[in-house]
C-alpha cells in the first residue's frame, strides 16, 4: 500500500491548503461568493512555483558571480573569507542533500504504541492534545494514551480525569508532585506497554495520520528513534509565530531531512512529536532522568539529550509524512528565553557529539562538526564584519557581508514559499535578522549563564528525585486494553 | 457550526488572503536589496559591469565610410614617433579615486576612429626597445597605456582591443594586484589577459602608489617626497626595495621582466615633492631597472616620443571624455609641435 501523500509527490499537499484557503468554509457565506475553479489556482500556483524557482537560480547565479570577491579576500581577510565560503558551502550542501530526502511510504507497519504526554500547568491546551491523539487514524486496539500530570498548580489534572471519563482508552497519571518534565516522561516510559513510545508535547497536536507514518521507519531495525515533521500551530497569530512557522519548516524539513538521508543522524529529535523504540530507550533511562551537568541537574534539552543516547548505537530518522502543530512563544521575551534554553542544551549536548560523532557518516559527520563550529565563530564574524568596517570607516565590505547575508536569508524564506502558498515566507528574512543580530550572541551568553537551569518559558525548578510511589495516582480504565497481551 | 465560530473562522479566513497577498508583493520587493547593492556600492557596480560584459561584450562602433573619411584626412603623418595615450578606468563611473574613468562608448569610438586613421598601436616594450635602438616602431604609432591595473579597464578594454586588433600596456600596482578585491585585477586575472597577447604588463611601483603625510603637514606622493625624519639614503632604499619588489612580482607571476615603468600620479619629483635632490635619485633608481619611464606633467605641450627625448621622463597625454576626431586632433596638435 502507498500513502498517496507520498504518490502524489510533496507538491499536491500544501497547495490543497490554498483551495481550502480560498474557497470559503463558511456555508452560509458560500452562496454568495463562488471560489475560483480549481484549474486556475493550480495554473496561478504551477506559473508562481516556476517564478520562485528561477528567482533562486538568479541568487545561485549572483553567488556564482561574487565568487571572486570572496576568493580575493581570502588573502586579505582569511578567517573571515573562509567563514563565508564554508557557510554558503554548509548552506547550499544542506540543500543539496535535502533534496534527496523521500519520507518511508505506508509499508502496513502497525505496532503497538503508547503515546506519552507529559503536562505542567497546561490546563487550556491539555485536552486538544488529548483528544488529537485518542482520534489518531490507527487501530484503536493497538494505541493506548498516558497522560502525566507533573504536579501541576492549575486544572490539568481535573481536565485530565474529565477526559478519562470520556474515554476509557485514556491512561492518566497524577504524579502527587512536581518532579521536572524528565521525571515525568520517564514515568510514562515506565508504565508505557507500547512497543514504540510516542511523545507529545502537552502544547502539540498531533495529525490524524501521523501516527501511522511515525511508525514505519522502525521497519528498519536499524532506527532507534523517528522524529515527526512540526508545524507552528498558532502561525497565525503575529510576526513572532510566523517567523518561527518559516524557522521551523527549514528545520525540519532541510536539516533533519539531511541528517536523515545521511544514515539516519538527526542530532535532535524534537519533543514536540517523537518516537522511539521501547526496546532502545529502556536501558538508557536511569542515565537520561538523572542526567547532571557542571553538578547541576539537566532539567531541559531531554530531547536532544535522549537522542543524542540512542544515536551512539542507532538510526534516528525523520519522517516528514508524520506531521504534528506545537504551539509556539508569542512574545520576543519568551522566544529569546526558549532560544537560550535550546542553546543551552545543544551545547551540553554538542560535548558528547564531539566525542563519537566521528564514527557516524563522514558526511554526516562533517555537517555536524561544521554545525558546532560554526555558532563559536558566528559571534566574532559578524561584529567584525559590522563592527570593524564601521570603526575602519571602510563600507565596500560591509555591503558585500550584508547582501550575502541577504542572499543566504532569501535562499531560505524562498524555499518556504516554493513550498508553502501561505504568503508567510518573509518572516524568514525577520528570523535571520534576528539571528545574526541576538541569537549568535547567545552562545556565549549560554556558556556563562550554563548553570542557571530555570526553564524560563516554565516556572518551575526542582532538583532530580525518585519518584515517590506513594504519592501517584493512577487511572487506568478496567476496559484498558493491555498492549502487551496484544498478539504481535 | 455556531456563529461565534463562523465569524473566527472568517476573520482567519480573511487574515490568511491578506497574508497570501502581502506575501506575493514582498516577492519582487525582495529584489530592491540587490538592485541597491549592483547600482549604489562600488563593488555592486563592478559586479553588473562584469556580468553585463560577459553577456553582451562591448564592441566597436560601425564607422560610416564618411566618418572613415574624415578619420583618414585628420589623420597626422609621423615616422619614428610616438603618441602615448595615458587611460585608467573604463566603465560607467565605479572610480575609487574620482575622475580618470571614461564610458565604453567612448573608448569603442577612439579606437575605431584611431584605426580608421590607419594609427598602428604599439606596446611600452616595443617603444623601449625601438628607443634602445633595436626594431623601429611602424610609422604613425600611439601607444595606447592603463595606470593601477583596474579590472574594469581590462573588462571593457580587452574585447573591443581584440576587435580592433590593436595591443595595450597596463602598468600594475603590484602590492594591489597581489591583495586584490574587486578595484583590482589578480594576478590570475592579469595572466589570462597577458597571455591573449594583447597586454603588455609593466610596472606601477608594488606599494608606494599613494600619498603619504610628510613633516610639514602636506600629502605628497609616496614615491616623490621624504617621511618625516626620513634620510636621503632611507629614501633611496624605501624606492629601490619597492621597484624591485615590483619588478619581481611581474617576473614571478607574468613571466616577463618588466622594462617600462609609470610614476604614480604622473609624479616623477619636479614638483610635489619635499627634497630637490629627490629627483635625481629616483631617476638613477628608475633608470637601474627600467628601459623607458612615463609621466604625464603639462598637458597642453604634450609632444610626439622620440628616441632623442629623456627616455625616463616620457610624457603621455591623459585621455578624456573625447569624441574620436577630438583625439585625432589632439595627437595632429603634438605631431606638429
Amino acid at each position: 500500500m502507498i500513502d498517496p501523500r507520498t504518490a502524489s509527490g510533496d507538491l499536491a499537499s500544501p497547495w490543497k491548503g490554498l483551495t481550502e484557503l480560498l474557497s470559503p468554509t463558511d456555508i452560509a457565506a458560500s452562496s454568495s461568493r463562488r471560489s475560483p475553479p480549481r484549474w486556475l489556482i493550480a495554473l496561478l500556483s504551477i506559473v508562481l512555483k516556476v517564478l520562485i524557482a528561477l528567482y533562486a537560480i538568479a541568487i545561485f547565479g549572483f553567488i556564482w558571480v561574487t565568487k571572486d570577491l570572496t576568493f580575493a579576500s581570502l588573502t586579505r581577510d582569511p578567517l573571515f573569507a573562509a567563514y563565508s565560503i564554508a557557510v554558503v558551502f554548509y548552506v547550499l550542501g544542506r540543500f543539496a542533500i535535502a533534496a534527496f530526502y523521500r519520507p518511508v511510504p505506508d509499508l502496513g507497519h502497525r505496532p503497538t504504541v503508547s503515546i506519552i504526554i507529559p503536562a505542567f500547568n497546561e490546563e487550556e491546551g491539555i485536552i486538544g492534545t488529548i483528544q488529537s491523539c485518542l482520534h489518531v487514524d490507527y487501530p484503536s486496539e493497538l494505541v493506548e494514551v498516558i497522560a502525566i500530570n507533573d504536579g501541576s498548580t492549575d486544572g490539568t489534572w481535573q481536565a485530565m480525569t474529565r477526559a478519562y471519563e470520556d474515554s476509557s482508552r485514556l491512561h492518566a497519571i497524577d504524579l502527587g508532585r512536581n518532579y521536572g518534565k524528565r521525571g515525568a516522561m520517564a514515568e510514562g516510559i515506565r508504565r508505557a506497554t507500547g512497543e514504540i513510545l510516542c511523545f507529545v508535547d502537552s502544547d502539540s497536536y498531533l495529525k490524524p495520520d501521523a501516527l501511522t507514518a511515525i511508525v514505519q521507519p522502525f521497519t528498519d531495525p536499524r532506527v532507534g528513534a523517528v522524529v515527526g515533521h512540526a508545524e507552528v500551530h498558532n502561525r497565525m497569530a503575529n510576526w513572532i509565530t510566523k517567523m518561527q512557522q518559516v524557522r521551523y519548516y527549514s528545520a525540519f524539513r532541510v536539516i533533519k531531512a539531511t541528517e536523515s538521508v545521511l544514515s539516519g543522524t538527526v542530532t535532535c529529535a524534537s519533543g514536540c512529536c517523537a518516537a522511539y523504540r521501547r526496546d532502545v530507550i529502556m536501558p538508557l533511562l536511569p542515565g537520561w532522568e538523572f542526567q547532571t551537568f557542571l553538578g547541576r541537574p539537566a532539567t531541559f534539552g531531554d530531547d536532544r539529550s535522549i537522542t543524542n543516547r540512542i544515536l551512539a548505537n542507532h538510526r534516528v530518522v525523520y519522517q516528514s509524512t508524520s506531521e504534528a502543530e506545537t504551539v509556539a512563544p508569542t512574545t520576543l521575551t519568551v522566544f529569546l528565553r526558549q532560544q537560550l534554553r535550546w542553546k543551552k542544551s545543544w551545547l551540553r549536548e554538542s560535548l558528547y557529539v564531539l566525542r563519537y560523532f566521528w564514527r557516524k557518516n563522514p558526511l554526516a559527520a562533517l555537517f555536524t562538526y561544521a554545525s558546532i563550529a560554526f555558532p563559536f565563530m558566528a559571534p566574532f564574524v559578524v561584529l567584525h564584519a559590522v563592527g570593524g568596517r564601521i570603526v575602519a570607516g571602510s563600507f565596500s565590505g560591509l555591503w558585500f557581508y550584508l547582501i550575502g547575508t541577504y542572499s543566504m536569508a532569501l535562499l531560505y524564506s524562498l524555499f518556504y514559499a516554493f513550498k508553502r502558498p501561505d504568503g508567510m515566507w518573509y518572516h524568514g528574512m525577520t528570523f535571520v535578522a534576528i539571528y545574526m543580530s541576538v541569537l549568535v550572541f547567545q552562545t556565549y551568553w549560554g556558556i556563562f549563564t550554563m548553570r542557571d537551569t530555570r526553564w524560563g518559558t516554565r516556572a518551575s525548578t526542582v532538583e532530580h528525585a525518585h519518584i515517590d510511589q506513594e504519592m501517584v495516582t493512577d487511572l487506568r480504565s478496567t476496559a484498558a486494553l493491555d498492549l502487551l497481551a496484544v498478539p504481535a | 457550526m455556531t456563529r461565534g465560530s463562523a465569524d473566527a473562522e472568517s476573520i482567519l479566513q480573511r487574515r490568511r488572503l491578506r497574508q497570501l497577498i502581502i506575501g506575493l508583493v514582498a516577492l519582487p520587493l525582495s529584489v530592491l536589496p540587490f538592485v541597491a547593492y549592483a547600482t549604489g556600492t562600488p563593488e555592486g557596480r563592478l559586479v553588473t559591469e562584469r556580468v553585463t560584459v560577459a553577456l553582451r561584450p562591448p564592441t566597436l562602433p560601425v564607422l560610416s565610410s564618411g566618418q572613415i573619411a574624415a578619420a583618414r584626412a585628420a589623420a597626422p603623418s609621423y615616422k619614428n614617433a610616438v603618441m602615448l595615450l595615458a587611460y585608467h578606468g573604463i566603465g560607467s563611473g565605479s572610480d575609487a579615486e574620482g575622475g580618470f574613468v571614461i564610458s565604453p562608448a567612448r573608448f569603442g569610438e577612439q579606437l575605431a576612429t584611431l584605426k580608421a586613421a590607419g594609427m598602428h598601436a604599439v606596446t611600452a616594450t616595443q617603444v623601449a626597445t625601438a628607443f634602445d635602438g633595436g626594431k623601429p616602431l611602424p610609422p604613425k604609432a600611439v601607444m595606447i597605456s592603463f595606470d593601477d591595473g583596474r579590472t574594469d579597464a581590462l573588462l571593457y578594454a580587452d574585447p573591443m582591443l581584440a576587435e580592433a586588433g590593436m595591443r595595450a600596456t597596463m602598468f600594475v600596482i603590484t602590492g594591489a594586484a597581489s591583495n586584490p578585491g574587486i578595484y583590482y585585477a589578480s594576478w590570475p586575472d592579469l595572466v589570462k589577459y597577458a597571455s591573449s597577447g594583447r597586454w603588455d604588463i609593466e610596472s606601477h611601483t608594488a606599494t608606494l602608489h599613494h600619498e603619504q603625510k610628510v613633516a610639514d603637514g602636506r600629502s605628497l606622493p609616496a614615491l616623490t617626497s621624504l617621511l618625516p625624519g626620513e634620510t636621503l639614503q632611507e629614501y633611496r632604499m624605501r624606492v629601490r626595495t619597492d621597484l624591485a619588489d615590483a619588478s619581481a612580482a611581474i617576473k614571478a607571476h607574468v613571466g616577463t621582466s618588466p622594462v617600462a615603468f609609470a610614476y604614480p600620479f604622473g609624479a616623477y619629483g619636479a614638483e610635489r615633492t619635499n627634497d630637490p635632490a629627490i629627483r635625481g635619485i629616483l631617476r638613477q633608481e628608475v633608470g637601474n631597472l627600467y628601459s623607458v619611464a612615463f609621466h604625464q606633467d603639462d598637458q597642453t605641450t604634450i609632444p610626439l616620443a622620440r628616441a632623442n627625448q629623456d627616455h625616463l621622463g616620457l610624457r603621455r597625454l591623459e585621455i578624456g571624455n573625447w569624441s574620436g576626431m577630438d583625439l585625432l586632433a589632439q595627437i595632429r596638435a603634438s605631431a606638429h609641435r
